[in-house]
């Protein structure tokens, strides 16, 4: 059951944009209902969330991580993983806490390279033909490598300007929210309305097609590679903003919540098939899990595990619901 | 795989669910009454107010981390006059996940965060923004550099001070030593390494000819140790940073070494107990023993209170700093800790509000407790 793309070549990009719009109802669907009801329940549970302070307090630790899962959604676009995102996540703090404040030049420099290091990336994986997990897992290490050397234990102190631009709230309508949506609906127009954002979903699920059609290929995996970089520089500033100080391995558990994030979101390993709104969704779902937990008292030792089972819960409940499709399609 | 809700009605009905999840939504906004934030602030004035207190820890996968849970727990429910209410929670190792449950128990209403960081930066923003709402947090152990909270340390540079001397006193500053470290980069083994090296430095003829991470287990400490073993000449006497004096004991054992070097015991069961097999069979093998308390979540239990309630000055601590005692374990009271603990438990003085009272008064003095030689409690 492949979706449609850009591949199949007769057809002209229009028509099969259309029926992307149509399987991405889908997909981003589950993430969203989930998202919202595991926030109706710690309303349910605290009333004060709802308000502009507890939205700011709920939401605002999960902004990191959901540009974190963005980034990890282009590279999963192109269907490759990303095991380097954390370490990248926690150079670009590192800098921004360190380099940025005494050496401002110096430090947008840095941060252009690493993004440079995302098309150099993409460049290796694809004309050389390399698993996109070796080559990531091996820069995760070269990332870390670069922050320890920067600061060698945590410390530092992020820029106040910064801090401000991060804390950024308004009295009626939470700082938070207004990042969220405006993200939400930016990334969401450019994969889904936008010929190049199709190419782009279209060279990972069916990298001969696009091709055909007359676009390269390898430019379009930099170019997710690329933004995927862009995002975790993102993730990396409002961590720094919210922190105020520089931590190597602070993002170190992004690597495994970002591809949860990205796969609850409604993405698929094959490639291609992402959406902006499901990642987003799949986000808020995998951090504000921990928070419900906490909310309902789960025990200490049993957190993660409850954390887990419930992500494999939704995985299955997914499944199912693809599977009860099919099987209606079908009789 | 994931394709359209194509059928009508189907749309019809999660549209409904929307609709639902909305409305729940505008309900929980309506009766969104402020019942967080506000410190509990019945009683009379200059009544004693029990706090409502929640630990965050950042990790719980080792012995140490889970006695130290345990001792918050013990206290808090041995003492309901004291404590209303608490929780412990677990961020499973990760900085921006342990920064949101801050963030989520200023909105339970928690009015007091006691928390052993992640991160001394990372948790920064979190502990500001709950200090902003009026919650009293207290850093222990792992610290965090925020100004507003309140920090319970262990001396660690003492730690290495105290060990590398009692080494230099008894080997009559000459001999070659190994050291087995904890976990490369943290600011615990950076500071008992400084106190190591400090006094070492008055010895030419200390030589450390070998270091290990033991990453504060017994059971890898032994394995680094033995490894390591082969490549070393004859080694005299061994310091080591808590939990691993055992398990550096049986590498030795194993390998045939003797007699067995001094080794600096962690206050582990296994330590204590190998320690006093060796003395069995030789009786001049003396050493030490010295580690952190895990109860060091108890003592900060009680500063947060006295800070709630404003009593012995807690709130002009020098710099915000008090101190738990390290608990050293001398030769005379090795036998009363051996028999006490299990084989991997450590040894922690389940701390009081009076001791904790004391700990306070000294660091207000300028003359902070350090270190302590307690025998183990009798129950």
């Amino acid at each position: 059951m492949t979706t449609s793309t850009v591949t199949r070549s007769p057809r002209p990009l229009g028509s099969s944009m259309r029926d992307r719009l149509g399987s991405a109802f889908g997909s981003w669907f589950l993430p969203s209902v989930a998202a919202v009801a595991i926030f109706a329940i710690m309303v349910a549970l605290r009333p004060l969330v709802a308000s502009t302070t507890g939205l700011n307090l709920v939401l605002a630790p999960l902004i990191p991580l959901v540009f974190a899962v963005l980034a990890q959604m282009f590279v999963v676009a192109a269907g490759d993983i990303d095991l380097g995102i954390g370490s990248f996540i926690g150079l670009a703090n590192v800098v921004m806490a360190v380099v940025l404040p005494t050496d401002l030049v110096g430090g947008l420099l840095l941060l252009l390279v690493m993004l440079a290091g995302y098309a150099g990336m993409a460049v290796l994986i694809s004309v050389r033909g390399l698993p996109s997990i070796v080559v990531t897992l091996g820069m995760s290490f070269v990332w870390l490598g670069i922050a320890i050397l920067i600061l060698p234990t945590p410390g530092g102190a992020v820029a106040p300007e910064l801090v401000s631009f991060v804390r950024f709230t308004t009295p009626v309508v939470p700082g938070v929210v207004i990042v969220l949506t405006i993200t939400t609906v930016l990334v969401a127009l450019f994969l889904n309305r936008t010929k190049y954002g199709t190419v782009l979903r279209g060279s990972g699920s069916n990298a001969e097609g696009v091709r055909r059609a007359g676009w390269s290929v390898l430019r379009a995996k930099v170019s997710l590679y690329v933004l995927a970089g862009f995002f975790g520089l993102l993730s990396g500033l409002y961590l720094s903003g919210q922190t105020g100080g520089g931590d190597p391995y602070i993002a170190s558990s992004y690597v495994l919540l970002s591809i949860a994030g990205v796969i609850v979101g409604g993405g698929s390993f094959r490639g291609g098939e992402v959406s902006a709104v499901g990642a987003v969704a799949g986000g808020l779902v995998v951090g504000l899990l921990g928070a419900l937990l906490q909310f309902i008292g789960v025990q200490s030792s049993f957190q993660a595990a409850a954390q887990g089972l419930v992500l494999v819960l939704v995985l299955v409940l997914r499944a199912s619901v693809a599977w009860i499709q099919k099987v209606r399609r079908t009789r | 795989m994931l394709t359209t809700l194509r059928s009508g009605g189907r749309r019809a009905l999660t549209v409904g669910a929307v609709f639902a999840a909305s409305a729940m939504l505008l309900a929980g906004c309506a009766g969104g009454a402020p019942d967080a934030g506000s410190s509990g602030s019945a009683g009379g004035d200059g009544a004693e107010k029990p706090i409502k207190v929640a630990l965050s820890n950042y990790f719980n996968g080792n012995i140490w981390r889970k006695q130290m849970e345990a001792s918050f727990e013990a206290t808090a429910k041995a003492n309901p006059q004291y404590v209303s209410e608490f929780k412990t929670v677990n961020s499973d190792g990760s900085a921006p996940q342990q920064a949101q449950q801050i963030q989520s128990l200023v909105l339970e209403g928690y009015d007091t965060i006691l928390i052993d960081a992640a991160s001394p930066t990372a948790l920064n923003g979190a502990i500001q923004e709950a200090c902003d709402a009026g919650v009293t947090v207290v850093v222990f152990d792992s610290l965090a550099t925020a100004d507003c909270a309140y920090k319970v340390a262990f001396d660690y540079e003492a730690y290495g001070e105290t060990e590398a001397q009692f080494m230099a006193d008894k080997l009559g500053g000459k001999g070659n030593l190994l050291m087995v470290r904890g976990i490369a980069g943290i600011t615990v083994d950076d500071d008992i390494y400084r106190g190591v090296t400090n006094v070492l430095q008055k010895y030419p003829d200390m030589k450390l000819v070998g270091e290990v991470y033991g990453q504060f287990t017994e059971s890898t400490a032994q394995q680094e140790v033995a490894k390591i073993l082969p490549s070393l000449p004859k080694i005299d006497g061994v310091l080591t940073e808590g939990n691993d004096g055992g398990g550096t004991l049986d590498a030795f054992l194993q390998a045939g070494v003797s007699p067995v070097p001094l080794i600096i015991q962690g206050n582990s069961g296994q330590g204590l107990q190998g320690w006093a097999k060796v003395s069995q069979e030789n009786p001049s093998y003396e050493t030490m023993s010295i580690s952190s308390q895990p109860s060091i979540s108890s003592t900060a239990l009680w500063l947060a209170w006295m800070l709630k309630n404003d009593k012995n000055d807690a709130k002009n601590l020098p710099e915000k700093t008090m101190y738990a005692p390290l608990l050293i374990i001398p030769q005379e009271n090795r036998d009363a800790w051996a028999n006490a603990l299990d084989y991997t438990q450590i040894a922690e003085n389940p701390t009081t509000l009076e001791q904790a009272t004391s700990y306070v008064e000294s660091a207000n003095a300028g003359t902070p407790l350090l270190k302590e030689e307690p025998l183990p409690p009798t129950s």
